[in-house]
C-alpha cells in the first residue's frame, strides 16, 4: 500500500545521518571494466555525494557511500538490492540518496529499486534522480522520489540541489508541493489545488482556441485502455458451475472485509446462503440502494438461479459469492481486483461467473 | 430572449423590525419571513437564522443554496414551482449579490447527500458561502413525514423565503443593471454553444427523480434547446441534494454568464442543448446522436462546452455525446472532475476517443478535509451525523469530510478554481 506518510528519524549529535549510493563510475572505482564490481561501502561522502553534503551545511553529514557496479546490480537485482539494503540498514540513516542515474538504464533501475526497498522497510525518505524515459523512471516513480533530471551528468548540480532539497523538507516534516513545481516524477497521489481562473473561464478559452485553431492543452488525459479479448463461450452450460461475482457492494452487516463505498481496493467471498439469511448491508455510495436493501434478489439473482439450477438449465451454482464496490476505482485497482477473483475462481473450478452490476 | 439582470450588493444581514435594506444591509422581520415560509403541512416549525463569516458555526444538513431573487417584470417567481409555466429568462429579475438562503433538511436519512457549511475555520476557507452571510431556513419535520413530499416542502420554504428577501430591495437600491440579450446574433464570430448534463438518475430512490426543470422531473427527457436567459433565471434547479450544483451556482452559471458576456465581443453565443444521463446504451447512443445534431445542424455551433453532474456514468455518457459532435466537425471541451486520491492526472477520464482532447481538470471531488469542530451547529444538532466512510462521526466534533459535502468547494459548472495536481 502506498502511503503519503513517511517516519522522521532523529538527527544524530544535531546533524542528520545521510546515506549515498552510486555505481562504480561514480563511486570513482573505475569505467564499464568495474563494472561487475560488488558492494563496497566507503566513510564519508565520495563524487556526488561531496556535491550532496554541501547542501546540508551543518545540518546533515554523508556517513557512508555505498557503492556497487551496475552489472552485480543488473545481473541478479533482487538479490542485490538485498545485500545493498542490508548494508545501508545497518549504517542507521535519517535519510537516503542514490544517483542521480540521469539515462543510464542499469543505474537508473538500480537507483530507484534500493530508493524503493530502503523507502518501504526502512520508512524514511529515499530519494533518486533520473531522467524520464529511464526504464527506472516508470517503474519506481510511486515506491520513492525520483526527482527529474536531464539527460547526463551534465546537470549533476542542478539535480542534486532538487533532491536535497526536497529531501531536507522531508526530514523537517515541512510540505512537499506537486510534481510538475517540485521537479519529481508524479508518485500516484492527485490533491486539489487552486489556479486563478475558475474552470467555466479556462474551458470556454480552451474551447475558444480549439475552434480558432490555436495551440491548447488539455488538463486531463484520456487513459491508455487495454484491449481485452472476451472468453470463450461455455461449451456445456448444463455442466458448467456458475459464480455470481458482482461489484455492488454487498457485504454482511458491518462490513468484516472492509469494502470501501467508494475508490475501494479489496474483494471479498461470502457463502451465498448466510448472506441471504443474515442482514447485510451496501458498501457503494454511487448508487441509490433502497431496492436492493429490500431485496437482495435484485442485485444477486439467486431466486432465478436456483430455479434454473433445479431445471438443470445449468450445472450447479457455486455456493461462494465474491463482493467488490466498483464506484471510482482506478483501472489499476479494477485490475487487481479481477486478477484475485478471477484466480480463485480458476482454482475453484468455477466455468463461468456471472457478473452482476449496477 | 433578453433579460435584465438588476444587482443590489449586500454587505451584511441583521434582523430587524421591518425588512428593509439600507445602506447594503439587509434587515429582516424574523417573524414575517417565518411565516412566509411555515405555512406548510410537512412542517412542524421552521427555525431561521443568520449565519455570518467569522462566527464558530457549522451548518449542517443543507440541501440546497440560493441566491435571493425575485421577478419585476416580464415572468414569474420561480415558474413551476412557485409561479405557473411563465418561461424564465425575459423580463427584469432582482437579486440580492453577496449573500445567499441556506436550506436544511432534517428528515432524509440518506446523509450522503447533505452538505455543511463552516462560517469560520478551514471549511469556511475551502467553501463559497463560509464566506458571505446567509439566512439559514431550517424547518422541522411535522412527524413521519414521505421522504420525497417533504423534499418538496423545503425547496419551496428555499425558495419563497429568496423571493421574500430580494423583493426586499426597491428600484432605487440597484446597484448594477446587465442585460443579456440572446435575439442578437452575430455571425462572423465563432459560435460557441454549451452542453448541459443537468441530471443522473443513478441515485433516485424507488426511480423517483427530483423536478428540477420548471419544479418538473425530467429524468427520461432526450435533449432539448433551452434558452440560455432561462438558466440563470429560475428554469434549472439543484436537485435535492447538495450535488456540487447548487441552485445559487446554476442562478449564477459560470459558463453561461461568461458565454453572455462575451456574446457579440468574441465570440457568438449558439445557444445550449440541456439533456440528462443515460444509464444504458441504447438511449445513450440515441441521445447522444441527437446532441450532435443539435448543435450541428439546428444551433450551427463551431465548438461547445461540455459539463456534467455527479461522477462515473455521466462521464461516460458526456464522452460519447462529445465524441458524436467531434465526428460532425463540432469541436469539444469537456468539464470533468478527478474522482480517486491515488491516480494520475490520465487515469480519471472515462472514455478514450482521441478527438476528445480538450479536457478540464474541476479538481477531484473525493479529497477530504479536516475541520475542527465549532461552537455552534444550525440545521441539527452536534449529534446529528455527518457522511465519511466510517458513519461515524458527529457535527459536534472534529470531523472529516469529502471536499463535494463542502457547499461551494467544488464546483460540477465550473464555477470552482480548483484543479487536481498530481503529487
Amino acid at each position: 500500500m502506498m502511503s503519503d506518510k513517511l517516519v522522521q528519524g532523529n538527527p544524530e549529535n544535531g546533524k542528520w545521518r545521510i546515506v549515498c549510493y552510486l555505481n562504480q563510475f561514480f563511486g570513482q572505482i573505475g569505467g564499464e571494466d568495474k563494472a561487475d564490481t560488488g558492494f563496497l561501502v566507503k566513510e564519508g561522502p565520495i563524487g556526488p555525494a561531496m556535491f550532496l553534503q554541501s547542501f546540508f551545511a551543518g545540518e546533515g553529514e554523508v556517513v557512508a557511500t555505498v557503492i556497487c557496479g551496475d552489472n552485480y546490480m543488473a545481473d541478479n537485482l533482487g538479490e542485490a538490492v538485498e545485500e545493498g539494503f542490508k548494508l545501508i540498514a545497518d549504517l542507521k540513516p535519517s535519510i537516503f540518496f542514490s544517483g542521480p542515474g540521469f539515462n543510464s538504464g542499469r543505474y537508473g533501475v538500480a537507483c530507484g529499486a534500493i530508493a524503493a526497498a530502503v523507502q518501504e522497510r526502512l520508512g524514511i525518505p529515499a530519494i533518486t534522480g533520473l531522467y524520464p524515459e529511464n526504464p527506472g523512471t516508470d517503474m519506481y516513480r510511486k515506491r520513492a522520489y525520483v526527482v527529474k533530471t536531464g539527460i547526463n551528468a551534465g546537470t549533476m548540480r542542478t539535480a542534486l540541489a532538487t533532491m536535497a532539497g526536497i529531501g531536507k523538507r522531508l526530514l523537517k516534516n515541512e510540505p512537499i508541493g506537486s510534481a510538475e513545481k517540485e521537479g519529481y516524477f508524479a508518485r500516484g497521489f492527485l490533491k486539489n489545488e487552486t489556479v486563478e481562473k475558475t474552470a467555466a473561464v479556462r474551458g470556454i478559452e480552451m474551447l475558444f482556441d480549439k475552434v480558432t485553431g490555436k495551440p491548447f492543452k488539455t488538463e486531463l488525459s484520456i487513459p491508455q485502455f487495454e484491449d481485452i479479448p472476451p472468453a470463450p463461450p461455455v461449451n456445456d452450460i448444463k455442466k458448467a458451475t456458475i459464480a455470481l461475482v458482482s461489484d455492488g457492494g454487498v457485504v454482511p452487516k458491518g462490513n468484516p472485509d472492509k469494502i470501501k463505498v467508494s475508490q475501494n481496493t479489496v474483494w471479498a467471498s461470502y457463502n451465498l446462503d448466510e448472506l441471504f439469511a443474515n442482514p447485510y448491508q451496501i458498501a457503494h455510495s454511487g448508487y441509490h440502494p433502497t431496492e436492493v436493501r429490500e431485496n437482495l434478489n435484485r442485485l444477486l439473482p439467486m431466486d432465478v438461479l436456483k430455479e434454473l439450477e433445479a431445471e438443470k438449465e445449468f450445472g450447479r451454482l457455486f455456493p461462494v459469492f465474491y463482493s467488490c464496490s466498483g464506484n471510482t476505482t482506478t483501472v489499476q485497482s479494477c485490475k487487481a481486483i479481477g486478477e484475485g477473483i478471477a484466480k480463485k475462481l480458476v482454482e475453484e473450478n468455477v466455468t463461468a461467473a456471472l457478473l452482476v452490476s449496477t | 430572449m433578453k433579460l435584465r439582470m438588476e444587482s443590489v450588493k449586500i454587505v451584511d444581514v441583521q434582523f430587524g423590525a421591518k425588512t428593509s435594506i439600507s445602506d447594503g444591509v439587509l434587515y429582516i422581520n424574523r417573524q414575517e419571513l417565518t411565516e412566509t415560509v411555515a405555512g406548510d403541512e410537512n412542517f412542524a416549525s421552521v427555525g431561521i437564522e443568520i449565519v455570518k463569516p467569522g462566527e464558530s458555526t457549522r451548518v449542517i444538513n443543507v440541501v440546497d443554496v440560493v441566491e435571493p431573487r425575485c421577478k419585476i417584470s416580464g415572468g414569474v417567481d420561480f415558474p413551476g414551482v412557485l409561479g405557473g409555466f411563465i418561461a424564465a429568462g425575459r423580463g427584469t429579475t432582482r437579486a440580492l449579490k453577496g449573500m445567499a438562503v441556506a436550506l436544511c433538511d432534517r428528515h432524509r436519512h440518506w446523509i450522503h447527500s447533505k452538505g455543511i457549511i463552516d462560517m469560520a475555520g478551514p471549511g469556511a476557507e475551502l467553501g463559497r458561502y463560509g464566506k458571505m452571510p446567509c439566512v439559514v431556513v431550517d424547518p422541522i419535520p411535522a412527524g413521519d413525514v414521505d421522504d420525497h413530499a417533504y423534499a418538496y416542502s423545503v425547496r419551496r420554504a428555499g425558495f419563497k423565503a429568496a423571493v421574500y428577501l430580494a423583493r426586499a430591495a426597491g428600484e432605487d437600491q440597484v446597484d448594477e443593471s446587465v442585460v443579456y440579450d440572446m435575439e442578437t446574433v452575430y455571425p462572423d464570430l465563432p459560435k460557441l454553444g454549451y452542453y448541459y448534463q443537468i441530471y443522473s438518475p443513478q441515485h433516485d430512490p424507488k426511480g423517483i427523480p427530483d423536478p428540477i426543470f420548471y419544479g418538473y422531473p425530467i429524468s427520461v427527457t432526450l435533449p432539448l434547446v433551452v434558452n440560455a436567459n432561462e438558466i440563470i433565471d429560475g428554469a434549472v434547479l439543484s436537485g435535492y441534494t447538495i450535488r456540487m450544483m447548487e441552485t445559487y451556482s446554476i442562478q449564477n452559471h459560470p459558463i453561461v454568464t461568461e458565454l453572455l458576456s462575451r456574446h457579440g465581443k468574441d465570440l457568438n453565443f449558439a445557444g445550449v442543448v440541456m439533456g440528462v444521463c443515460s444509464l444504458e446504451p441504447v438511449r445513450r447512443a440515441l441521445a447522444a446522436m441527437m446532441i450532435g445534431n443539435l448543435f450541428h445542424d439546428t444551433l450551427k455551433a463551431d465548438g461547445v462546452i461540455m459539463t456534467k453532474p455527479l461522477g462515473g456514468a455521466p462521464n461516460v455518457d458526456l464522452g460519447v455525446a462529445a465524441s458524436e459532435c467531434e465526428k460532425l466537425g463540432v469541436k469539444t471541451t469537456l468539464l470533468i472532475q478527478a474522482l480517486n486520491t491515488q491516480a494520475s492526472l490520465d487515469s480519471e477520464v472515462l472514455f478514450n476517443d482521441p478527438a476528445l482532447n480538450a479536457i478540464i481538470n474541476c479538481g477531484i471531488i473525493f479529497e477530504t478535509a479536516q475541520l475542527p469542530e465549532l461552537d455552534k451547529i444550525i440545521g441539527g444538532t452536534g449529534e446529528t451525523a455527518v457522511f465519511n466512510d466510517s458513519c461515524k462521526q458527529t457535527a459536534g466534533h472534529p470531523i472529516v469530510v469529502e471536499k463535494r459535502f463542502i457547499c461551494g468547494c467544488l464546483n460540477q459548472l465550473g464555477a470552482s478554481p480548483a484543479v487536481a495536481v498530481e503529487y
